[in-house]
C-alpha cells in the first residue's frame, strides 16, 4: 500500500498539472477530501474561502474600470486600440 | 529612516510555523525599539483572513495608518506553473508600489515563499535590490537538493528564490550558522550577511502546572508518569525514526516510567512507519506517543512537564523549540550538527545524531544523573535568557542603519512607475493568456496608487474629509456645521447627493454619494483624488448601508487613511446591526461618543479602545429680539426641536391641557419645525386638530418653519420653563436640548438615557406620560417661584459646551 502511495507520490510530482487536476477532484468529492485530510494530513485540500478581499475586489472586466485604470490599461495593451 | 517591512510571512501558511512566529516576534520588537525610524508595514491582499487580527496585534505597537495593504491579481501560487506568468505580473505590481513608498530599507520577513500559496516575493525588479534586505533563515533544500528538490517544479522554484535572495543587498541570518552557511553556498559577501539570531517569547518560562491542568492534559495525550519530549514537524531531517530507535535502547525499567512524547502536527501515514519502526524495536503501544498538533497553552504545560527535552534534528537554521524549552527551565540535549550546539552552548548537552547510541546515551545520563540534569537545567535557563527579540531587533536596526550608511540612495527621480508599465506590456505580450487579466492587472495598480505614500504630512495641517450630511436640514448636519465653523474652509465635506440643499453649498463641499448606497466605491475615489490623510464620519442607521460602509473603512484602513467616527446613535434596528461595523471600528483611531450607553453599546460588540467622549455643543449665537405675540402674565411651558414621532409633543398638549383643565394660567410655545418628511407634516396636522379639539386655540402658539438659531432662541426666551418630552428613543444624544439650555431658561427632560450628559443642568420630570409630564410642570412651576437652583450649573454647563471651543478641540484631535 505504501508503495503505491510513494509511486503515486512520485509521478504526480513529476506531472504538477496532473496534481493540480486530482486536487480539484477531491476537493469536490468531501469524503474523499475528509479521507485524504485525516490521512495525509493535506491542508492545501481545503476549499479556498470564497474571494473577498480585504479592499474592494479588483475590477473583472474593462467596463468597470474607472478612467485612470482604463488609462493604465490602455497602456499595458499589446495591440493599442487607437481606433477602438 | 523609512523601513518597510513586508510582512507575508505572517500572512501565508508560514504563518503557522517556524518562520511566522520568527517574523512576528522580530517586527513587534522592531516596533518596540524604532526610535527616530519610521516603520510601515506592508500586507497582501491574497491573504484576507488574516489581515485584520494582524491590525489588531500590531496596531498596539506601531500608528495603525503605517500599516498598508496592496493588491495584486491572483491566484500566483507557483505550485501550478499556470499560475507563472500572473505571479510575474504581480511581482512588478508589488514592487511599483514598494518603490513609490520611498523607504530607505526595504525588509521581507520570507523570500523563500509563493510555492503552495499565492505569496508575491521579489527582489530588484524596480525596488533596487541595494537597498532590499531580507531573512536568511536556512539552506537546507539546497544542501540536500536529493531529498528536497526532485520534484523539478519545486527545484525550479526554489532557484529562481535563492536568485532573488541573492540580489538581496542585506541578509538578517537567524543564527551564526545560517549565516556561513548562505555565504558558503550562495557566494554571498560576508559583509552583507549579519547574524541577529532569534529570541525567545517570555511566555516560554518555568511555570507550575496545577493537578487539575496537568491530569486532563496527561489524559488527553495518553502521558502516564514521566516523559520525554520532542517538538517539531515531520520533515524527514527531523530524524524521528533513530529517535525511537535511540530510545528503544534506554533500560526497560527506565523506559517503564519514561515514555517519548513527540509533539507536532502529523497524521496516520505519517505514525504508521515510525510505529512499525517502533514495533521493530521492542517496544511496546504506549511507550511512543504522537500527540497531533498542539496549542501553545498545552505546548508551554509539555515543556514544563517533561523530565528531558531531546532534539535529534539532523540539521536546523536554527531550532527554537531547544531555546524555548530551555527557556522553561528544563533539561536540554540536542544534535552537536547545525547551528544547534551555538543554541545549546555546551558539549556535554551535544549527541551525534545519526548514531542512536549517542543519543541513548546522553538520554540516560540526563534521566540518572540528577546533578546533571539539573546543570543542564539550569545553565539553559540562563542561557536562554540571553536570547531576547529586542536583542535581535537591536541588531537588525543597527545592520539597517550600517547598510543604509555605506549603500547609495534611491534616485530622487522615480521612473518605476513607467518602468512597471514597460515591463508589464512586454510581459502581456510574451503571455498571451495575460492579456484577458489587463483589467484587474491595471485595477491593482490603480489600487495600489490609493495608498498613501506619507500618511503623516509635514508640514501639518493634515487633508481632512468630513463625511457628513450637509447643508440639510437635520441634527447632524447642524452639528457637523457648528463644528466645523472654526475651520469651516480647511476641511473637505463630501456629502450626500441633494438636489436642493437648504443652503448654497460652500465651494469645499462635495456632493458624491447617495444614502443607504450599497457601494461606496465613488466615495473610495473622492477622498483618494482629494489626497485626503484623515477623514471624520458622522454615522448614524439611515445614512449607510452597513457592508458598504464596513469595505468602505477597510479601504481607508487598507490605504492608511487616519479614520475618526462620531456615533449618533447605537441602537441596533432589525435590519441593522452595529455589530456589523465592529471589525473595522476596532481599527479606527478614534470612535466619539456622546453618552455612556453608547460606551456600553460599543463593548458589548468587543469594540473598547479609542473610544472617546465627545459631546454636542451650544451655539454661540445671540437671540433675535421677536414677539410670539403670547399675552402677559401666562406661565409659558415652551418646547423645541423636528416635529417627528419620538419628541413627545402629543403627549405635552395632553399635559398642557391637564393643566389647564386643573386651573393653571399657561401658555404652551411649541418651536417645532417640520421635518422634511411626510409623517411630520401628517404628525403637525394631527396635533393642530388636537388642539382644536381640546379647545386650545389661544394657548397653544405653534411655530413649523424651520427657524435659523437666533430666530429659535428669541422664541425661547419668552418661556418660564422649556420641556423636553422625549419618549423612547435611540439617539445617544439631544442636540435640541443645548438650545434650550442655551436660551438661558430653565430646562425639563424626561427621564431618559439620551439626557444622562445635560444631568446637571437639567431638572428631570417623574415620566414620559402626558400625567407625568402634567405633574412635572406642576411641581416645577411651583419651585421656580423662588428662582431657578439650577440657573448656575447650567450657564457653567452651556460655557464649558460651546460650540467654538468644541471645534477648536476637534481641530486638533484630527490634527495630532
Amino acid at each position: 500500500m505504501f508503495s503505491m502511495e510513494l509511486k503515486l507520490r512520485a509521478f504526480l510530482r513529476r506531472h504538477p498539472r496532473m496534481a493540480a487536476r486530482i486536487m480539484g477532484l477531491i476537493r469536490r468529492s468531501p469524503r474523499l477530501s475528509r479521507f485524504c485530510v485525516r490521512r495525509y494530513g493535506l491542508r492545501l485540500l481545503q476549499p479556498p474561502p470564497a474571494v473577498t478581499g480585504y479592499r474592494h475586489p479588483l475590477p473583472e472586466s474593462r467596463d468597470a474600470l474607472t478612467p485612470r485604470a482604463r488609462e493604465l490599461a490602455r497602456q499595458l495593451e499589446p495591440h493599442p486600440r487607437e481606433n477602438a | 529612516m523609512r523601513i518597510v517591512i513586508d510582512l507575508q510571512a505572517c500572512q501565508s501558511a508560514s504563518r503557522l510555523g517556524g518562520i511566522g512566529r520568527y517574523t512576528q516576534n522580530l517586527v513587534e520588537a522592531l516596533a518596540r525599539n524604532r526610535g527616530e525610524h519610521e516603520l510601515r508595514i506592508l500586507l497582501s491582499d491574497q491573504f484576507p483572513d488574516t489581515i485584520q487580527p494582524l491590525y489588531e496585534r500590531l496596531s498596539g505597537l506601531l500608528p495603525r495608518h503605517h500599516i498598508q495593504v496592496f493588491q495584486a491579481p491572483g491566484p500566483v501560487s507557483e505550485g501550478n506553473p499556470s499560475n507563472a506568468p500572473r505571479a510575474r505580473a504581480a511581482e512588478l505590481i508589488r514592487e511599483r508600489l514598494i518603490r513609490g513608498l520611498r523607504p530607505d530599507i526595504l525588509q521581507i520577513g520570507s523570500v523563500v515563499e509563493g510555492l503552495g500559496d499565492d505569496v508575491i516575493s521579489s527582489i530588484d525588479r524596480l525596488m533596487p535590490g541595494r537597498r532590499t534586505s531580507a531573512t536568511l533563515y536556512d539552506l537546507i533544500p539546497l544542501v540536500e537538493s536529493d531529498t528536497y528538490l526532485d520534484n523539478p517544479v519545486v527545484a525550479a522554484h526554489y532557484h529562481r528564490k535563492l536568485e532573488e535572495l541573492r540580489r538581496a543587498g542585506l541578509l538578517l541570518a537567524i543564527s551564526e550558522y545560517s549565516r556561513r552557511e548562505g555565504i558558503q553556498h550562495l557566494g554571498l559577501d560576508p559583509e552583507r550577511v549579519v547574524n541577529i539570531a532569534a529570541g525567545v517569547d517570555p511566555r516560554f518560562r518555568p511555570r507550575p502546572v496545577p493537578g487539575e491542568r496537568a491530569g486532563p492534559l496527561r489524559a488527553r495525550y495518553g502521558i502516564r508518569g514521566d516523559f520525554i519530549l520532542y517538538t517539531g514537524s515531520f520533515d524527514r531531517r527531523k530524524n524521528h525514526p533513530r529517535l525511537i530507535q535511540a530510545y528503544a535502547r534506554l533500560p526497560r525499567a527506565l523506559r517503564a516510567r519514561c515514555q517519548l512524547v513527540i509533539a507536532g502536527n502529523g497524521c496516520d501515514a505519517i505514525y504508521a512507519p515510525l510505529h512499525r519502526i517502533a514495533r521493530q524495536a521492542g517496544l511496546a503501544a504506549g511507550e511512543v506517543l504522537f500527540t497531533g498538533r498542539v496549542d501553545d497553552e498545552d505546548l508551554l504545560d509539555l515543556y514544563n512537564l517533561c523530565r528531558l527535552f531531546v532534539f535529534p534534528s539532523l540539521r536546523e537554521g536554527y531550532g527554537l523549540p531547544v531555546l524555548e524549552a530551555m527557556a522553561c527551565g528544563v533539561p536540554c540535549i540536542a544534535s552537536g550538527t547545525t547551528s544547534l550546539p551555538e543554541v545549546v552552548g555546551r558539549e556535554d548537552a551535544l549527541f551525534d545524531p545519526h548514531d542512536p547510541d549517542s543519543i541513548a546515551a546522553r538520554m540516560r545520563q540526563v534521566l540518572e544523573d540528577d546533578a546533571f540534569a539539573r546543570s543542564l537545567a539550569e545553565q539553559g535557563r540562563r542561557r536562554a535568557a540571553r536570547f531576547t527579540w529586542d536583542a535581535s531587533a537591536r541588531a537588525a536596526l543597527d545592520a539597517f542603519e550600517a547598510h543604509h550608511a555605506r549603500t547609495a540612495p534611491l534616485d530622487g527621480d522615480d521612473d518605476s512607475h513607467r518602468g512597471a508599465l514597460l515591463a508589464l506590456s512586454h510581459l502581456v505580450r510574451r503571455h498571451p493568456p495575460l492579456e484577458g487579466e489587463i483589467p484587474r492587472i491595471a485595477g491593482a495598480l490603480e489600487a495600489n496608487e490609493r495608498i498613501l505614500a506619507d500618511p503623516d504630512p509635514d508640514p501639518r495641517p493634515r487633508r481632512i474629509g468630513w463625511i457628513t450630511p450637509w447643508n440639510t436640514r437635520c441634527g447632524i448636519a447642524m452639528y457637523a456645521r457648528h463644528l466645523a465653523a472654526p475651520h469651516l474652509h480647511d476641511y473637505t465635506v463630501l456629502a450626500p447627493l441633494e438636489e436642493r440643499p437648504d443652503l448654497p453649498d460652500e465651494p469645499n463641499v462635495l456632493r458624491c454619494w447617495h444614502p443607504g448606497d450599497p457601494d461606496l466605491r465613488g466615495l473610495t475615489q473622492r477622498v483618494h483624488d482629494q489626497g485626503l490623510d484623515t477623514l471624520l464620519i458622522q454615522f448614524n442607521y439611515g445614512l449607510f448601508d452597513f457592508p458598504a460602509l464596513a469595505a468602505f473603512l477597510r479601504e481607508m484602513i487598507a490605504t492608511g487613511r487616519r479614520l475618526f467616527i462620531t456615533l449618533h446613535a447605537t441602537r441596533d434596528t432589525p435590519t441593522r446591526r452595529l455589530e456589523t461595523l465592529a471589525a473595522p471600528l476596532r481599527l479606527c483611531d478614534a470612535v466619539f461618543v456622546h453618552s455612556p450607553r453608547d460606551r456600553d453599546a460599543l463593548a458589548r460588540i468587543g469594540v473598547t479602545a479609542h473610544v472617546e467622549d465627545f459631546p454636542h455643543g451650544v451655539p454661540d449665537t445671540a437671540p433675535a429680539a421677536l414677539d410670539p405675540g403670547i399675552p402677559p402674565g401666562r406661565f409659558v411651558v415652551a418646547c423645541y426641536g423636528f416635529f417627528l414621532p419620538h419628541k413627545g409633543f402629543p403627549e405635552l398638549i395632553e399635559a398642557c391641557h391637564r393643566r389647564l383643565q386643573a386651573g393653571d394660567d399657561l401658555h404652551l410655545l411649541m418651536v417645532t419645525a417640520r421635518y422634511p418628511v411626510d409623517l411630520s407634516a401628517e404628525l403637525i396636522h394631527k396635533a393642530r386638530r388636537r388642539i382644536r379639539e381640546l379647545g386650545m386655540e389661544d394657548r397653544v402658539t405653534l411655530v413649523d418653519d424651520f427657524l435659523e438659531d437666533s430666530h429659535s432662541l428669541g422664541h425661547l426666551r419668552h418661556a418660564h420653563l422649556i420641556v423636553f418630552p422625549y419618549q423612547e428613543t435611540g439617539e445617544s444624544s439631544s442636540a435640541a436640548v443645548r438650545m434650550g439650555l442655551a436660551a438661558d431658561r430653565p430646562v425639563a427632560v424626561t427621564p431618559l438615557a439620551i439626557f444622562d450628559d445635560v444631568r446637571d443642568a437639567t431638572h428631570r420630570l417623574p415620566g414620559t406620560g402626558p400625567d407625568d409630564l402634567a405633574r412635572g410642570i406642576a411641581h416645577l412651576r411651583r419651585e421656580l417661584q423662588g428662582g431657578d437652583p439650577l440657573r448656575e450649573p447650567a450657564r457653567a454647563w452651556v460655557q464649558a459646551h460651546r460650540y467654538p471651543a468644541l471645534g477648536g478641540r476637534l481641530w486638533r484631535r484630527l490634527n495630532a
